[in-house]
């Protein structure tokens, strides 16, 4: 029987769960932890609060940004490939309805050649 | 001392309650943000399937009709000049856009009866054909928030006719934007 083992289990368990939040559940315990400590410390509580809304709303800023960060790359990932690749395809594939139309565009010949094809 | 123990609990909680709140503003953000990249991430795989498809469609044996509808509809989705027409017409909706005048009726056909030639002779061709406007459409969607759902109605009959379908958001986008034609009917006649 270890005393220790759930509670490291639970930890664990916790540190998983919050794995997918990032950064924000360490930045919130911490800024909690920070916050009592000072005011058991004799900070002035109102002062502490502000500190922390601060503290928490440039985190957030933060976050937005990155996240700002990221779709711009991704929107640019997506221009680059419409404008390089796509662009591309669609020049072949004007030209290869180019060659197809001059294909089927009937000649001065046609109507001469069934004609000639009638008479044998 | 009760009245500093008490305003360090009153201070805790608020603390608490504060960063709790942030927490959560927080999450619906990140849980935005994951879903807006997620579509992202689909829109450019769509993006390249589109391309990839439209480039297995450059064969001696793809119809004219069929390879013009093709361009029009790809240049229609990315051109930026008539994004926000098409945008707008298809937050409007398609199907009061239809036009039923008797050369576009015959426009379609002629598409129509070039993809059901081309699946019978070149299935091939036919599929990347398909591919080329259900992804095309696809990718539109998602790249533009603005279109956000618009299509999820219209998946089913995305699906089950996709060149109904894409004629009919042609359509809708030639009207609105008065630059596309109907499909090329003289062309293909001739």
């Amino acid at each position: 029987m270890k005393p220790t083992g759930g509670m490291g289990a639970t930890v664990r368990e916790a540190i998983r769960a919050l794995k997918p939040y990032g950064a924000a559940p360490i930045v919130i315990v911490t800024l909690e932890a920070l916050g009592v400590g000072g005011m058991a410390a004799g900070a002035p509580p109102v002062w502490v609060i502000v500190l922390s809304a601060l503290l928490f709303g440039a985190f957030f800023l933060a976050e937005e940004r990155k996240a700002e960060w990221r779709r711009r790359e991704q929107e640019l990932d997506f221009e680059a490939l419409e404008r390089k690749d796509g662009a591309a395809v669609r020049r072949k594939l004007d030209r290869r309805l180019q060659r197809t139309k001059n294909k089927n565009q009937p000649t001065l010949f046609d109507g001469e050649e069934s004609a000639n094809a009638n008479d044998s | 001392m009760p009245t500093t123990a008490s305003s360090l609990l009153l201070g805790g909680v608020a603390i608490i309650a504060m960063l709790s709140a942030g927490f959560s503003a927080l999450m619906s953000r990140h849980a935005l943000h994951a879903k807006r990249e997620r579509e992202m991430r689909e829109a450019i795989d769509l993006l390249r399937l589109h391309y990839d498809a439209m480039g297995r469609m450059d064969d001696e044996a793809t119809p004219e009709g069929i390879l013009e509808f093709a361009l029009k509809l790809s240049r229609m989705l990315h051109d930026p000049t008539v994004r926000e027409s098409t945008i707008r017409v298809l937050r409007e909706g398609i199907d009061s856009a239809d036009d039923h005048s008797p050369d576009v009726i015959k426009g379609t056909d002629i598409v129509y009866e070039e993809y059901k030639i081309l699946l019978r002779m070149r299935p091939d061709l036919a599929t990347a054909f398909i591919q080329s406007i259900v992804s095309g459409i696809l990718a539109f969607e998602k790249r533009w928030p603005e279109c956000a759902g618009i299509l999820s109605s219209h998946v089913t009959r995305v699906v089950a006719s996709p060149v109904e379908e894409a004629q009919r958001i042609v359509r809708a986008a030639d009207r609105a934007t008065g630059l596309w034609s109907v499909p090329p009917i003289d062309a293909v006649a001739a």
